[in-house]
């Protein structure tokens, strides 16, 4: 059964807004049915701020500021990269109560353009203090991602993509605040991902399996802050890691768990996938670009086994 | 509420203030410190903005927001006489590790906002007078931007919105010292018609002497004191470096430092201003 991760964060935003009086939404223009239904329902604390990205944070800083708990809904392109100096300083500086939504992680409107192309955002927010990521791979986690973030009382992020998926999780088993679930077990390997991608790692360690090879997935759906030591006790004593990412290769899942391994003192072999360094011009659909930059399940079996 | 001799000597201490404070750290922005230091001298003595040093996150306080961050030298003479941090920080100024940095920050007492970065300040406050308008709060915000500052395009972002939402609790006022930091502002970019343009968008828009300390309070309380309509621009019009006659309107003085003779004129001026007013 496929679950929607629109649905899941609006569900949970408007479960949140129902429980906090001093929950607002902010858009710059953007729709979805699920903010129809709190707009309907709470009309009064649910704003079109039109479309101006960069007031839309100030203006969330400053109802912070004032007591509000503010989440921002758009198009992830635009809610990060455009209005990065009013995140920092209007929201992150302050250490402020905002959670902004955004919607279409690495490729998922990459068909649109580069203009529509979420790639470089975790990079760019990893960097500012006081921020929370998260990165779900589905709409359970994108659920509780949403109630983690406006829990925390401090700048998140919650990237959203847009596919239909069953679910990776049982919520009610599941540990959320631990930031990473270990999706598949394994003795030689590990693939660390994120988001979505992680079911192409899940599918892959399966196939490596049939092989004998012992592949374990990582999906590491909070990107910040990460226990460190947590995730290199997982990745110690394995013989090689991937790193599997819809973005650019510098600042996500690839840097942070070649960072982890540097401060842990572990020398494993280490290969990175991601989209590269640069752009993709021309309509990049998710299983074109897996292909042409190497992201696709038979990239990722490949790459474990010239490691191993 | 003071008299107005008070008034026009409390605007030259503040200024006299800035200048030792500018000299203490070996920099600063003093000029643009300087057309606005009247405006502060109606805010902050005048009776218009609402507030309790001793408690500076009073939730009824009025929001003061200084947009053109770097013209904080007069902000931080003000709060610091107000009571909202010792004097002495003032002599600390952008020192290793002190409290008050060459733009102001949250961490000190009585800034509401990180500012500096021009084309902030309207859209925090237009956040806030939303956030103040939903909790039917009686405080009101006031934030005061530069001219040059008004060449940002998240200005009139924030001036659209606070203009549809009707934000009557908003009072935004523009320190119109007609200069940037190289240049007169209409010699790059027209600003002009300032009022009208704010008009345009929605807003109740007056153009007054930005000098006028009793004028200005006149006009401050009576947009402060309104419980519907419009947001309220004040186009104050200021000059430069006033009060100090060689830093006046000059391209040259935006964040010059005066060295020498200057400091010692500068002083001198300030000083018999202030005995002049006692």
């Amino acid at each position: 059964m496929g679950l929607d991760f629109r649905d899941a964060v609006f569900n949970s935003v408007i479960e949140v807004m129902r429980a906090d009086p001093a929950a607002v939404i902010l858009t710059n223009d953007m729709g979805a049915m699920g903010l129809d239904a709190i707009r309907a329902e709470m009309p009064e604390r649910a704003f079109n701020v039109g479309i101006a990205e960069q007031n839309m944070m100030s203006v969330a800083g400053g109802m912070a500021l004032a007591g509000k708990r503010v989440f921002v809904y758009g198009i992830i392109a635009h809610v990060t990269a455009r209005c990065f100096e009013q995140v920092k300083l209007d929201i992150c500086v302050p250490n402020l109560p905002v959670t902004i939504i955004g919607v279409g992680a690495g490729l998922a409107y990459g068909v649109d353009g580069p203009t529509h192309h979420g790639t470089e955002d975790i990079a760019i927010l990893r960097s500012l203090g006081n921020m929370h990521i998260y990165n779900p791979a589905d709409a359970t986690t994108a659920f509780a991602a949403v109630k983690l973030a406006h829990g925390a009382r401090r700048p998140g992020y919650v990237r959203m993509d847009k596919e239909v998926l069953p679910a990776l999780y049982d919520a009610a088993s599941m540990d959320f605040s631990a930031g990473l679930g270990m999706v598949a077990e394994g003795t030689d390997a590990v693939i660390v991902s994120t988001g979505v991608q992680t079911w192409t790692a899940k599918a892959a360690a399966e196939a490596l399996a049939k092989d004998g090879l012992s592949v374990g997935v990582i999906d590491l759906f909070r990107l910040k802050p990460v226990d460190g030591g947590r995730l290199a006790a997982l990745l110690s004593g394995k013989r090689a890691v991937v790193t599997l990412e819809e973005a650019v290769s510098s600042g996500g899942v690839g840097t942070i768990v070649a960072e982890t391994m540097a401060d842990h003192g572990l020398g494993i072999r280490l290969k990175r996938l991601s989209l590269g360094d640069g752009f993709l011009l021309g309509s990049a659909s998710r299983e074109w670009a897996a292909g042409h930059c190497g992201l696709s399940q038979g990239h990722v079996e490949q790459a474990i086994r010239d490691l191993l | 509420m003071h008299n107005i001799g008070f008034l026009t000597r409390k605007a030259a201490e503040l200024r006299l203030a800035a200048l030792e404070t500018a000299l203490c750290g070996k920099k600063g922005h003093i000029p643009p410190a300087y057309s606005w230091a009247d405006v502060a001298t109606a805010l902050f003595y005048g009776g218009v903005l609402r507030l309790r040093p001793e408690e500076p996150r009073w939730e009824g306080r009025d929001r003061f927001i200084l947009s053109k961050g770097h013209a904080c030298l007069t902000l931080y003479a003000a709060l610091a006489d107000r009571g909202f941090f010792p004097p002495e920080e003032l002599s600390r100024f952008a020192g290793a590790g002190s409290l008050l940095p060459g733009h102001p920050d949250t961490e000190i007492p009585g800034i509401e906002a990180c500012s500096g970065s021009l084309g902030h300040g309207l859209g925090l406050g237009t956040g806030m007078a939303l956030a103040g308008r939903l909790d039917k709060a009686p405080w009101r915000v006031f934030v005061v931007l530069g001219d040059g500052e008004c060449n940002e395009g998240s200005i009139w972002e924030a001036a659209m919105l606070a203009g549809h939402q009707k934000l009557h609790n908003l009072v935004a006022i523009v320190d119109r010292n007609r200069l940037g930091a190289t240049d007169f502002t209409d010699n790059y970019l027209t600003l002009e018609p300032l009022s009208e343009r704010f008009r345009a968008f929605g807003w109740e828009a007056v153009d007054t002497d930005g000098h006028d300390i009793s004028g200005l309070i006149e006009t401050l309380t009576r947009a402060r004191d309104r419980e519907q309509g419009k947001p309220f621009a004040i186009i104050a019009h200021t000059t430069k470096g006033k009060g100090v006659p060689f830093m006046e309107n000059s391209p040259l003085w935006h964040h010059r430092m005066p060295k020498g003779d200057e400091i010692t004129t500068a002083r001198e001026i300030l000083r018999a201003r202030i005995a002049e007013l006692a």
